[in-house]
Order: structure tokens, then C-alpha cells, then sequence
């Protein structure tokens, strides 16, 4: 099974409740890379952490993107063709 | 009913929840979402002002609302109630596996091509300019050509398959101390040499013809946080402090990673430098704070990073985040985190994008931050440089006045900042950039000059202070004279 990394965000009021960082800390084959009070980077099966982000109350979760430094330069995508002989 | 007005179909949602009484709602939303009729009249009043807009549809009686809305109502619809998210409706189509890009004879061969040999001088004194990137382009359209960094000579190789060859065009973009350079139609061979013409300090920029240099003082009492790569170590900036949130990073490094993009933003902001040896930033009396969202090196930031760092921004009280970013697909992690900062009275400005008149990128799609188109002048450039591409129509009142080529458009824009050829700070000294992302922080030092002199900033951290942050801002924007997609409430606090 696809294993990537989510990133887990808590809504609701106050601080993540414990038991569901147990939870999501437990899941099979997860591997937390990184927190902050509000959020986990997990690795993880797909399918295995969405299932059990499903059954937790004011969590959201999505893939981690990798968001582009933004460029307005020119740039060379292709080379130009090599003369026939 | 016969339509009154050309209109498009607009979701209008509460900041948090789908109801009147959701999280971070304001008074002024609370109460139109409570009266609004659907199928009324064409027109709803709000704070007194009859707006022009038909209520289609509504979730419950106090709740989100399908309306349809002239370009004038959008406007005053984000003006007059900033806590709602204003939403374009939005048909899903089934999306296209893209097909695979033939590897033409052209790429196969790249490595075998043979290679040109150009230099790069200074216009003056013939200095070889090291470090700056070279772009040969036979066929502009299509990115054909071949680039590279000149080395300590000023020399780079190009691989372009003969030893002579036309060009469509020529760009040089020199790490810093010197004009872009963009030459159309020209042929190139080995010993072509290329001048640049060097960046004069004192030169007013598009930046400066409509921000002037501020005094040291403007913007004192204004907290920024800079969400980039990092601001470096420069003798017009100073940083209060930041943090890293680059997963597996020192979180106290938060200086530049080596690209240099969040000092040039930074130094737009707040840059404390004086012409002809420095420069000066919108609002050089702000608290200015780094983020860094860049791993070292990297051209690219982690969703995660750049949540974090929103959190972190508002937990250190910034009152105005800048985040010259974006381009990825809408995430709901990111949007939660820039909603949450509106709710907790930090307020987000995001670059529109850079994709040449596209539509605006996520996250500056987001309802709850500001959005910012990038604006252009002519004659704040020499007609040598690689911006004279950025020059497209509709021009403003002032036919000098453009929105770059390169900015996204679209009805989320709210407003537009300078960012065509803008001196600022790099870590090796300055350099004049271009994009949304100059733009952005443009508009941030202006909201910055904009809000320091009220009594905004002193209210409770929270939903209210946000939205009263959004209309004072709003209230100094000046239309140019382009559609509101262009340019959305015009251009704020300027000279």
C-alpha cells in the first residue's frame, strides 16, 4: 500500500486532544516526522490514516504539497535540434 | 425577471461554519445573512448602501448564500463584509490525464550539442558580472534555447548546437548590483559579448514612484512576519526575530537559505537603507520578523512548513503575515491555518501568482487573506531590460500604468502593489526583481502605513480586529483605472 506524508491539522478549540495523538501515534507502520501544537506531519499507509482521520472529531487532513518559489524569469525547457549533417 | 446587471454567480459564507453564528462571523455579516431575501429585489442593503446583487438561493434562513453580483457589488461586498468568504461558483469537469510529452530530437540531443561561449560585462569598466543567469531562446514560445550562470569571468557555455545562431531573444539576469538585459533577434557566437548596465540606488523604481521614501518612522507599531526563504543578514534590515519550520531544520536559522527571495521581499517592507548607498522599504518602522517555509537550497516549500509558520506568526503576534507564495492545488491544512490567523486578528496578504494573467493561485484564492495583483510603470526600467515583456494593455487612467503580463487576475484580487523591476535587498547587496511576490510585500508595507496610525491594532486579537484591519486598509486603496479583477480596490496608501 502507498505510504505518504499528510499533514493532520486539529480544529477544535483548545489544545489536540491526547487520546487521538494516541491514536493517530499507534496507527500500524505511521511514522511521525514532525508537530507543532496544532499539527502533525505523518508518514503513513494512505488508506489506513485516512480511515481513522475520518472517525476523529475536528481533525483535517491532507497530502503534503510542495508549494514552488515563485519565478517570473525566462528559462530553457528544450534544447534547440542539432543541424542535420 | 429580466437581469439589471451583467453578473456572475458568487457563494457568500461565513469566515468559519455555514451559519450566521459561525466562528470569527462579524455583526455586519451576522445581519445580512439573517435578512437577506432570496428573490428579492436587485438590490441588498448594507451598513445603509444599497448594493446591487439578487439572492439566489440560501442554506437555512441564517445561512451561506448563492447570489449573483455585478464587478462593482463584488468589491463592495469584500469591503463591507470582510468576515464573509467570497466564493466563485464553480463547475467541476472530470480531469484529463495531460499526455506525454514526446522527447523531441531536440532533448535527446542536448547533451551532445555544441556549446557558445558568451561573456558578460559591465557597461562600464568591463567587470565581468559572475554569477548571472543567461538564457538563449530560439524560439521564445516554445522555450526553446539554453541557459547558464556565468562564472568568475563573466563566461557561460551555452549548448545550442552551432557555433553561430538567431536568437529570438537573449535574457541575462544578474544576481545583483545590475540592470536585467533582454535583446531580441540578435546572433550570438563564441566571444559575443553582453553589458549590463548597473543598478543606481537613487533610480525611482516603480516601488518608489508611487511609495516616495518613507521616513524611518512609518509604520512603527506595525508587527510583520515574512513567510519566504528566510530574511538574511543586510545593512537596511532588521529582524526581531522568527523562527525555521522547515521539518528536520535548526528552527532558530531563520536567515536566508541561499536564494535570496525573502531578504529582496523583506527589503521592500521594511528596508532602512538611504539612497544612493541603500534602500528604503513602504514602511520602515514595522517590526519585521522571518519565517523561514524554504528548506536550505530549496525552490520549494512544505504545506506543513507554511502552516506552521502561520501559527507560529500569530502566536508571536504579528499583526500582517506576508506571503509572497503559492501555486499548489487548494489544501484544506493551509486554508484552515490562514483562516485561523484572520480569526485570531493576524491578517494574510498572498501573491495573486505568476502564471500570465491566470486565475488567482491558491492560497491567495482564500476568502479570509488579501490578494495582490502586480503592478507596472514605464519609464521605471531601462528599455533594455528583461520587463519591457511584463509592458500589456489595458493600460490605467495614466497610460504609463500597467498590471503586469505576468500577474494572475481574477475576482479575488483585492488589491495591486508594485511589482515590475523593484530594487531591494539581496544577501550580496541589491537587486532589481520582478513578480507578485514584490507586489505582495508592496501592499503589505502599505497596509502597514495604512494601519499604524489608527488605534486598530490596540483592539482584542480576534475576528473584529481583522475585519476593521481589512476596511481601513481597503479605505486607502485608489483605483488606476483597470477592472476590479485587475486590480481589485486599486492600489492602497500610496504617496
Amino acid at each position: 500500500m502507498a505510504r505518504s506524508r499528510f499533514v493532520l491539522r486539529y480544529q477544535g478549540t483548545g489544545p489536540a486532544p491526547g487520546a487521538d495523538l494516541a491514536r493517530i501515534a499507534a496507527l500500524s507502520r505511521a511514522v511521525i516526522l514532525d508537530a507543532s501544537p496544532r499539527m502533525l506531519l505523518v508518514e503513513a499507509d494512505a488508506d489506513a490514516l485516512g480511515a481513522l482521520a475520518a472517525t476523529l472529531a475536528d481533525w483535517v487532513m491532507a497530502p503534503e504539497q510542495h508549494l514552488p518559489l515563485p519565478d517570473t524569469r525566462q528559462r530553457a525547457d528544450h534544447a534547440p535540434p542539432v543541424p542535420e549533417p | 425577471m429580466a437581469k439589471a446587471f451583467k453578473a456572475e454567480q458568487y457563494v457568500l459564507l461565513p469566515s468559519g461554519g455555514l451559519r450566521a453564528g459561525g466562528r470569527g462571523v462579524g455583526a455586519d455579516a451576522q445581519d445580512f445573512l439573517r435578512t437577506a431575501e432570496v428573490a428579492g429585489s436587485d438590490g441588498v442593503s448594507i451598513e445603509g448602501r444599497q448594493v446591487p446583487m439578487r439572492v439566489l438561493d440560501s442554506i437555512g434562513p441564517d445561512g451561506a448564500k448563492l447570489v449573483e453580483l455585478p464587478p462593482e457589488s463584488l468589491l463592495a461586498v469584500r469591503s463591507l463584509l470582510p468576515s464573509l468568504r467570497v466564493v466563485p461558483l464553480v463547475y467541476y469537469t472530470p480531469a484529463v490525464a495531460p499526455i506525454m510529452e514526446v522527447a523531441t530530437k531536440a532533448a535527446r540531443s542536448a547533451t551532445t550539442a555544441a556549446g557558445i561561449t558568451l561573456k558578460v560585462l559591465a557597461k562600464t569598466g568591463a567587470k565581468p558580472v559572475v554569477g548571472a543567469i543567461v538564457v538563449a531562446l530560439t524560439d521564445v514560445k516554445n522555450r526553446v534555447g539554453a541557459q547558464g550562470v556565468t562564472d568568475s569571468q563573466g563566461q557561460v557555455s551555452l549548448a545550442l548546437g552551432s557555433a553561430s545562431v538567431k536568437l529570438e531573444a537573449l535574457y541575462v539576469y544578474p544576481a545583483d548590483a545590475y540592470w536585467t538585459l533582454r535583446k531580441k533577434a540578435v546572433t550570438i557566437t563564441s566571444g559575443t559579448v553582453v553589458n549590463l548596465l548597473p543598478l543606481d540606488l537613487a533610480f525611482t523604481d516603480c516601488l518608489r514612484f508611487f511609495y516616495g521614501n518613507a521616513a524611518l518612522t512609518v509604520g512603527t507599531g506595525v508587527t510583520v512576519g515574512v513567510l519566504d526563504t528566510g530574511i538574511a543578514n543586510h545593512p537596511d534590515l532588521v529582524v526581531s526575530g522568527g523562527a525555521n519550520t522547515v521539518t528536520g531544520e535548526d528552527p532558530k536559522d531563520f536567515g536566508d537559505n541561499g536564494k535570496g527571495h525573502g531578504t529582496h521581499v523583506a527589503g521592500i517592507i521594511a528596508a532602512r537603507g538611504q539612497a544612493p548607498t541603500g534602500v528604503r522599504g513602504v514602511a520602515p518602522g514595522v517590526k519585521l520578523r522571518s519565517y523561514r517555509v524554504f528548506a536550505r537550497g530549496s525552490g520549494s516549500a512544505s504545506s506543513f512548513a507554511i502552516a506552521k509558520a502561520i501559527d507560529q506568526a500569530v502566536t508571536d503576534k504579528c499583526d500582517l503575515l506576508n506571503m509572497s507564495l503559492g501555486g499548489g492545488q487548494p489544501d484544506p491544512v493551509l486554508t484552515a491555518a490562514v483562516d485561523d490567523a484572520r480569526a485570531a486578528g493576524s491578517l494574510c496578504i498572498i501573491a495573486a501568482g505568476n502564471g500570465g494573467r491566470q486565475p488567482v493561485s491558491f492560497p491567495a484564492t482564500l476568502g479570509s487573506a488579501l490578494a495582490v495583483s502586480a503592478l507596472g510603470r514605464k519609464g521605471t526600467f531601462p528599455p533594455s531590460a528583461a520587463e519591457v515583456d511584463d509592458v500589456a494593455a489595458p493600460y490605467g487612467t495614466d497610460k504609463k500604468n500597467f498590471i503586469a503580463d505576468f500577474s494572475n487576475i481574477g475576482p479575488e484580487v483585492d488589491l495591486t502593489g508594485p511589482g515590475v523591476a523593484i530594487i531591494s535587498t539581496v544577501p550580496t547587496g541589491y537587486t532589481e526583481i520582478s513578480g507578485t511576490s514584490m507586489a505582495c510585500p508592496a501592499v503589505t508595507g502599505a497596509a502597514a502605513r495604512a494601519l499604524a496610525p489608527t488605534t486598530i491594532l490596540k483592539k482584542k486579537r480576534d475576528s473584529a480586529r481583522s475585519d476593521a484591519m481589512v476596511k481601513a486598509v481597503l479605505a486607502t486603496a485608489k483605483s488606476l483605472g483597470f477592472t476590479p479583477t485587475l486590480e481589485g480596490h486599486g492600489l492602497p496608501a500610496s504617496k
